[in-house]
């Protein structure tokens, strides 16, 4: 099935779909709640189905540092998330995560209206170490603790994102929360730079933390690597400025096989998405 | 150091005490484990239960009730689903909720201005046990029983609302 | 200045609650500064009658307190009353005339409007005679201006097509009064509740309808805690809570429990024998009966027999009649709940029977007390003959000689009023919709929310030509008028409001009325100028000259109120007629020595003489049990009871008008009982669909076990949702009174 030639770019649809089904789904619940539908319930924070609750690592975690205990239905449904994350990495970011996808649709923008300026940032793509990256979740996770204060859910765009449609639509408007989330946009369009999923974000940094060499990886052989072209296309494909061919890409990369499509798309492959 | 850092910042950061919904537990445990997912206002039937914006102050995301728009009927959908043990999961009889304690203002309350009026008497979901009527006329609160659902406040007819609830959180010394 | 007037009210009204229910409250008093100055006036709200003060500040109403020197309440108000001031400036209140044009309703003059009234209605009496013109009125409306449009229609018109919603209120109890007594009016007042040792409630929510009342009743109960109540009512209500015995019925057959109680009455031997054969006549409705007879009649009415009929425990009916017949004074009350029934006269002659056979009438503390839901559905209709067969102070259009005495005062030829008693509401409204009356004037009152089956007359009041004085807009009503004028609205003008206990009091103008509204009698008056009639209205310069033109009326009836001219009754918190001259006091008790029309040459020693009889004697009578025109069936299996709640007033144009009040019963809602609610898969705040023959409403539901299961109880206030689209219009064929209070319905998930 790998040798097919389309495999990333169907792959790729389906992630893109993905992505808009989870914008659509945001949307559903809690116009299905109003209309009295309640077996489906919540937000990126958590979310229920019946009753099998799902939540999000990160918040897990920093309940647990501010309320030092241990509640076991909390712990529970954290494992579905911990689950895929350590079998297929952060797919979470690069299939659902509604902040990472409309970071995309703004690449995408400078992409095709800024090229200019997008490929020499683009072409500046560096990995980043894993003692930087998992340094920062660190720090967050200390300072929740210490100063008692929910640093996790201030800091979740998902979270903030899909918890501002469900209180849209219940009809009590939108918060200056949002503004955490805009500002992020803002800040990374002028700058180029896919900062906060690569770096700061602390539900990716958690999901992340689920980090061993057999998941779910995208892997790169040299000897495959036939294109020539500079910069290479993979390089440039990748949304979080990330070096593919390079080691140290984790825990950074969030697996959305945009690299390995772009080098199938040169009839090479070099790279792939594999266990 | 630190200890005064923590006692600076949570000075910053000191939030109004709000009404929360059925089953929370004592203030500071709940801001810790909410995890803001709002599935609690989502469940609620009657748009009772509010999602608090950043707007409000540091407790952003947590669930409030503002009892003089929309009170709490009680119907005891929000405390199961609590992912996070926020909200007591086993508390399902409505006369066990305990949110707060209605507190009435004698002098805006209108049977103590000599006029008949038994609003919050007649619509207390703990009827006649929770609020009880001193010769028939003035209403009195029982803080044994009240659940704090905040409905005597949202009917309350007084020209100023006369009878409110005051938060578990204000009462933590008064009653358990 | 917000603080210190209710400073001020906490410290003069709550220390007279105080003084009502027994308790002391506040021992402090603060000092009272303000410009403000005080009216004393009445209630607007209901049949109590309670005094109010009238707050005026720089020509602005900013307050209302109870009158502490009003016998009635004391001091105490309800929630309605207390923010009255708050309606006179209400938001919906109509400042200017409107005329529908293209089928809108534009803003005009009133030189515009009136002629536009008079010219339509000239135009049809030539046409089609004066009973293709109609007059709807209302127990809310002063004594002045029911007499003013009395005389116009009756007396210059010429038609007997003039009405009020007393028909729709009181009527049952005007039926049973005149049959029973011969005089319609309750025997004896207020007074009684301080002294009776049992209250028994028919059909009565005294709680909510008459809270003033309810807390005498509390206030007596806490003086004389052996003091008992007995209710009799298809619901649990509020007044529940300080009743000793309730025979919850189902609704519509109550009629059996009460010939029951009548029947233990008499085996028990609680008779006062002399009382029955000195002042009591038997009848069975048709012809004189033998006590005898009567007795025969009642063998069937067994308390099993009104057990099984009504659905209540055979102890419970002899409980209460032993507690009626072992109790020495004995006050009977009940409103709608009797009233309002296809056998409305006949169950209202039933309560009047007990009373009659164990002689518990005409002394203090026992009496047969209707209570009237409206401020002056006595005084104004009642007494000034504003229903179609009536003349003023009980006077009637058959009697030749009744017509030629008015005639007389309203200086009109006897052969200008018709002999032929005109068209009750019902009939009225059913002309209407017929075609057969073209014209309709509406004073303050709003049938197209009050009428029962509202869809089958609703149509027949948009396409007749009507005009609507009220003082608020829209009301469902004034939305459909062809003509609406602002009246002015209570504290705006000057009157005389008459209550459940016959007595009379005046209300002050204390306030320019609101924009360009004017009083209603001034508008008929400018009618009945427009129409030609001019002469005989031209002397009506204030409401005191309409008042003592009335007062002629009275001169020598059974309600002389010859004693209470304007300038004495400004003095005094009312009079309660018969009071013949200025320096009379007043009767508590009719028909017994101390009242000034008592025969005491024809008594010959009898303690009662119902003067109303031709031979003094009152009627005990034998009327056949009778159930709902309605029953509940397979189809239809639910009962449905309508009725009021304490913050609101009938249908709400008042009520509406207060913020808090709305605040406090904001939405229509239909109350279930849990086991019906779980029957039927209903939610408390969930919604309901409740379908009779007539039609069907989407309602929120209210779980509540005041109601029993099988029935449902809906509130008549909200026009959004007009209960009265449900309700059945088959109406008692005496009174001529609709049977709102039961009908049967089907109630399903929406």
């Amino acid at each position: 099935m790998k040798n097919k030639r389309s495999f990333y770019l169907t792959l790729n649809r389906l992630r893109v779909l993905s992505q808009i089904t989870t914008i659509l789904f945001l949307i559903a619940v809690p116009l299905l709640n109003i209309v009295g539908v309640h077996w489906i319930l919540g937000t990126l924070y958590s979310i229920s189905f019946g009753k099998l609750d799902i939540a999000d690592p990160a918040i897990v975690a920093q309940t647990i540092l501010l309320t030092w205990n241990l509640y076991i239905p909390l712990l529970i449904a954290a494992l579905i998330p911990i689950l895929i994350a350590f079998i297929c990495g952060r797919v979470f970011c690069s299939w659902i995560c509604p902040h990472n996808t409309i970071s995309e649709w703004i690449t995408a923008f400078q992409k095709r209206f800024m090229t200019k300026r997008w490929r020499q940032y683009q072409k500046k793509s560096k990995n980043v170490g894993i003692r930087v990256y998992f340094g920062i979740l660190a720090t967050l996770l200390l300072v929740t603790a210490l100063f008692k204060t929910p640093l996790v859910s201030y800091l979740s765009p998902p979270g903030v994102i899909s918890s501002q449609i469900s209180q849209l639509i219940r009809g009590s408007g939108i918060g200056l929360e949002l503004a955490i989330v805009l500002l992020i946009f803002i800040a990374e369009f002028f700058l180029f730079q896919r900062y906060w999923c690569k770096l700061l974000c602390p539900v990716g940094a958690m999901l992340g933390a689920f980090h061993w060499k057999g998941k779910l990886r995208v892997q790169f052989q040299a000897a495959e690597c036939k294109c020539g072209k500079r910069p290479s296309p993979c390089q440039m494909a990748c949304p979080l400025q990330l070096e593919p061919k390079k080691k140290n890409l984790y825990p950074a990369c969030f697996n959305c096989g945009l690299c390995a499509k772009a080098c199938e798309n040169t009839g090479h492959k070099a790279i792939q998405l594999t266990f | 150091m630190i200890q005064s850092l923590t006692s600076i910042f949570s000075k910053i950061t000191k939030s109004k005490t709000y009404l929360r919904p059925p089953g929370a537990v004592p203030e500071d445990e709940f801001i810790s484990r909410c995890i803001k997912c709002s599935k609690c206002a989502q469940v609620c039937s009657y748009n009772s239960i509010k999602i608090l914006h950043l707007n409000a102050g540091k407790d952003f995301g947590t669930p409030v009730i503002e009892a003089k728009d929309i009170p709490c009927y009680l119907c005891m959908e929000c405390p199961r689903i609590c992912p996070s043990g926020a909200l007591d999961n086993a508390l399902v009889d409505k006369e066990k909720v305990r949110m707060g304690l209605a507190v009435i203002d004698e002098s805006k309350c209108l049977p103590f201005l000599g006029v008949i009026c038994r609003s919050c008497y007649d619509e207390c979901p703990i009827h006649r046990v929770a609020i009880v009527l001193e010769d028939e006329l003035l209403p009195r609160i029982d803080a044994e029983t009240c659940t704090g659902c905040g409905i005597c406040e949202s009917v309350c007819p007084a020209e100023e609302i006369a009878i409110t609830i005051k938060p578990l959180s204000q009462l933590a010394d008064k009653r358990k | 200045m917000a603080l210190t007037r209710r400073e001020f009210l906490k410290n003069s009204a709550a220390s007279a609650a105080a003084a009502a229910i027994g308790v002391s409250l506040f021992a402090n008093q603060s000092v009272f500064a303000s410009e403000t100055v005080w009216h004393k006036s009445v209630c607007r709200y209901c049949g109590v009658g309670c005094g109010v003060m009238l707050g005026v500040e720089g020509g602005k109403p900013v307050a209302v307190k109870g009158d502490t020197k009003n016998t009635i309440n004391k001091g105490l108000l309800c929630v309605k009353g207390f923010y009255l001031h708050k309606v006179i400036t209400g938001k919906d209140r109509l400042l200017k005339p409107l005329i529908r044009k293209n089928d809108k309703l534009v803003e005009a003059s009133w030189d515009e409007a009136m002629e536009l009234v008079a010219a339509k209605f000239k135009e049809s009496i030539e046409a089609n005679g004066p009973d293709s013109v109609a007059f709807y009125g209302s127990g809310q409306a002063e004594t002045e201006e029911t007499y003013v449009a009395n005389k116009l229609f009756k007396g210059h018109i010429g038609t007997n097509n003039m009405e009020g919603n007393p028909r729709l209120c009181m009527a049952s109890a005007v039926g049973g009064y005149l049959t029973t007594f011969g005089a319609d009016e309750p025997v004896g007042s207020y007074d009684d509740l301080d002294h009776a040792e049992m209250f028994f409630l028919i059909g009565s929510n005294t709680a909510e309808s008459h809270p003033v009342l309810y807390d005498r009743l509390v206030a007596r109960k806490k003086a004389n805690p052996s003091t008992k109540i007995v209710a009799i009512d298809p619901r649990k209500t509020p007044t529940n809570k300080i009743i000793d015995l309730h025979l919850q019925v189902k609704p519509g057959y109550d009629l059996a429990v009460m010939h029951a109680i009548a029947k233990v009455l008499i085996e028990e031997g609680y008779t006062d024998e002399k009382f029955i054969s000195d002042s009591v006549n038997f009848s069975n409705g048709k012809e004189p009966i033998t006590y005898e007879e009567y007795k025969t009649f009642l063998k069937k009415f067994t308390p099993e027999y009104a057990s099984e009929q009504a659905g209540i425990p055979a102890e419970d009916i002899v409980k209460a009649a032993k507690l009626f017949g072992q109790t020495s004074r004995v006050v009977s009350m009940w409103t709608m709940g009797v009233n309002q029934r296809i056998a409305g006269v006949w169950l209202n002659n039933l309560i009047h029977n007990l009373h009659l056979l164990t002689g518990k009438l005409g002394k203090p503390g026992s009496d047969s007390l209707s209570l009237t839901g409206q401020p002056n559905a006595c005084g104004g209709v009642r007494e000034g003959g504003g229903l179609c067969h009536l003349l003023p102070a009980h006077r009637k259009v058959a009697k030749e000689a009744h017509r030629q005495q008015i005639a007389d005062i309203w200086n009109v030829p006897v052969t200008n009023i018709q002999p032929k008693p005109g068209k009750h509401t019902m009939a009225m409204f059913d002309a209407i919709s017929k075609g057969e009356i073209k014209n309709l004037y509406v004073m303050c009152t709003n049938p197209a929310h009050s009428l029962p089956n509202l869809n089958k007359y609703l149509q027949g009041m948009k396409d007749c030509f009507m005009v609507v004085a009220e003082s608020f807009h829209p009301t469902e009503t004034s939305k459909i008028a062809d003509v609406v004028l602002p009246a002015a609205f209570w504290g705006e003008k000057e009157g005389v409001y008459g209550c459940t206990e016959r007595r009379s009091q005046y209300m002050p103008k204390a306030l320019k009325p609101q924009g360009e509204a004017r009083w209603d009698a001034d508008i008929l008056i400018d009618l009945a100028k427009r129409l030609g009639h001019g002469k005989n209205f031209e002397h009506f310069k204030s409401a005191e000259d309409i008042w003592n033109e009335y007062l002629k009326c009275t001169k020598g009836k059974d309600m002389d109120l010859t004693g209470a001219p304007y300038s004495r009754l400004k003095e005094v918190r009312g009079l309660r007629w018969p009071v013949p001259s200025v320096d009379h006091p007043g009767t508590t008790h009719r028909f017994v020595e101390g009242d000034p029309l008592f025969p005491k040459d024809k008594a010959e020693g009898r303690r009662m003489y119902f003067y109303g009889k031709p031979d003094g004697k009152a009627v005990i009578f034998a009327r056949p049990d009778k159930g709902p025109a309605e029953p509940v069936d397979a189809e239809y299996p639910i009962a449905m009871m309508t009725g009021r709640v304490l913050e609101h007033f009938h249908t709400s144009t008042m009520t509406g008008q207060v913020p808090q009040l709305v605040r406090a019963v904001p939405k229509p809602y239909v109350e279930v009982h849990p086991d019906d609610a779980k029957k039927i898969g209903l939610t408390d705040r969930g919604m309901a669909k409740v379908i009779t023959r007539r039609g069907e409403l989407e309602l929120m539901v209210k779980l509540s076990d005041r109601p029993l299961p099988g029935n449902v109880f809906l509130p008549w206030h909200w026009p959004e949702k007009l209960s009265n689209l449900l309700t059945n219009d088959v109406f008692d064929p005496g009174s001529k009174e609709p049977e709102y209070k039961v009908c049967a319905c089907k109630v399903e998930k929406a």
